[in-house]
């Protein structure tokens, strides 16, 4: 019986998070639209739709391979990049006091109302910073680890 | 030179093995992720407004000011303004209420309970260029769960060429 480590248990849990992330945003790209539209990011009407349209499918990518634990080093870092941005872009609008729905996961996917307290204070901006702030730390600890144990002759 | 590798010592090769590696998988990751975007879209519209002449599912739909003027004239539909409280002081529609996107999470529990979840939603913005009423529409429907919520096509301005020309039609 395969047993799965810490370590690999955490890099499967960071994809699952990124998958879940994406197949929501997959659903309902327009909610995903008017979510990004309120955390007044200054980006414009162009920008906010290439957004709309390549980041699900880079949470996908990146979540799979995560998930799979296969090309697990890039994987890691677009996955740390994704978890950064959404720290930022979160950690902004709780500076600027703007009380929004993330849009990060949609808890109606796991059969929970998203007008429920739960699910209110999971979308909230302050949860989602602390989220992505946790989930792109433990990228950055797993990409340390995958260098320490990286072998150039193992790989093509 | 023992233990080097054209100039390197090992640690510092492996190093430059791996960051090599890692952006290399992550270009192609996002290579990957461009052309499911470029497929997907293909497949599916780009998001934004919805077509006049009806909506894909999970849209508000889309409806012109003669369609719906009775219903706000009787009261039966509630005009709401997704601008912003500054560009609802300079003009609105009469009757409207001002609900701007940006306050939208703060204050839609106070909207919900005075209108319920029932209630028809008129949204509308300044114009048919501003994203205001598509995206407030969509977090209405989409987010915070009222049944019925359309968005005004063309906006406050269409509003107003509509009433402009009813001032001028021969009666």
């Amino acid at each position: 019986v395969r047993t799965l480590s810490l370590p690999s248990a955490l890099q499967c849990a960071a994809g699952l998070v990124l998958l879940w992330g994406a197949l929501g945003k997959l659903l309902a790209p327009q909610v995903f639209l008017a979510d990004l539209i309120t955390y007044r990011l200054g980006l414009p009407d162009g920008a906010l739709r290439l957004v709309v349209l390549v980041l699900p499918w880079l949470e996908a990518a990146s979540g799979l391979l995560l998930l799979v634990r296969r090309h697990a080093p890039g994987a890691l870092l677009v996955a740390g990049a994704l978890f950064v941005i959404f720290a930022v872009a979160t950690g902004q609008a709780v500076l600027r006091g703007l009380d929004l729905s993330c849009g990060c996961l949609d808890v109606s996917l796991l059969g929970m109302r998203s007008d429920s307290a739960f699910a209110r204070l999971f979308d909230s901006a302050p949860m989602a910073f602390v989220r992505a702030a946790v989930l792109g730390s433990l990228c950055a600890f797993l990409l340390t680890r995958e260098k320490r144990g990286f072998h150039p002759d193992t790989r093509g | 030179m023992g233990g080097s590798t054209i100039g390197l010592t090992e640690p510092q090769a492996m190093t430059g093995s791996f960051a090599s590696t890692v952006l290399r998988e992550a270009a192609g990751i996002v290579l990957a992720a461009l052309a499911m975007a470029w497929i997907h879209t293909a497949v599916n519209p780009v998001p934004g407004h919805a077509s006049a002449g009806g909506a894909p599912s999970g849209q508000p739909r889309l409806v012109d000011w003669r369609e719906i003027e009775g219903l706000v004239a009787s009261g039966a539909a509630v005009l709401v303004d997704a601008d912003t409280a500054t560009l609802f002081a300079t003009g609105h529609i009469p009757g409207a209420e001002s609900l701007p996107l940006s306050e939208l999470p703060r204050r839609e529990p106070a909207f919900r309970a005075r209108h319920g979840l029932s209630a028809t939603l008129i949204v509308y913005c300044a114009d048919p260029s501003c994203p205001a009423a598509h995206a407030e529409a969509l977090a209405l429907s989409g987010t915070y769960g009222f049944r019925d919520v359309r968005e005004l096509a063309g906006g406050h301005a269409a509003w107003r060429a509509e009433a402009a020309a009813g001032e001028e039609a021969p009666r």
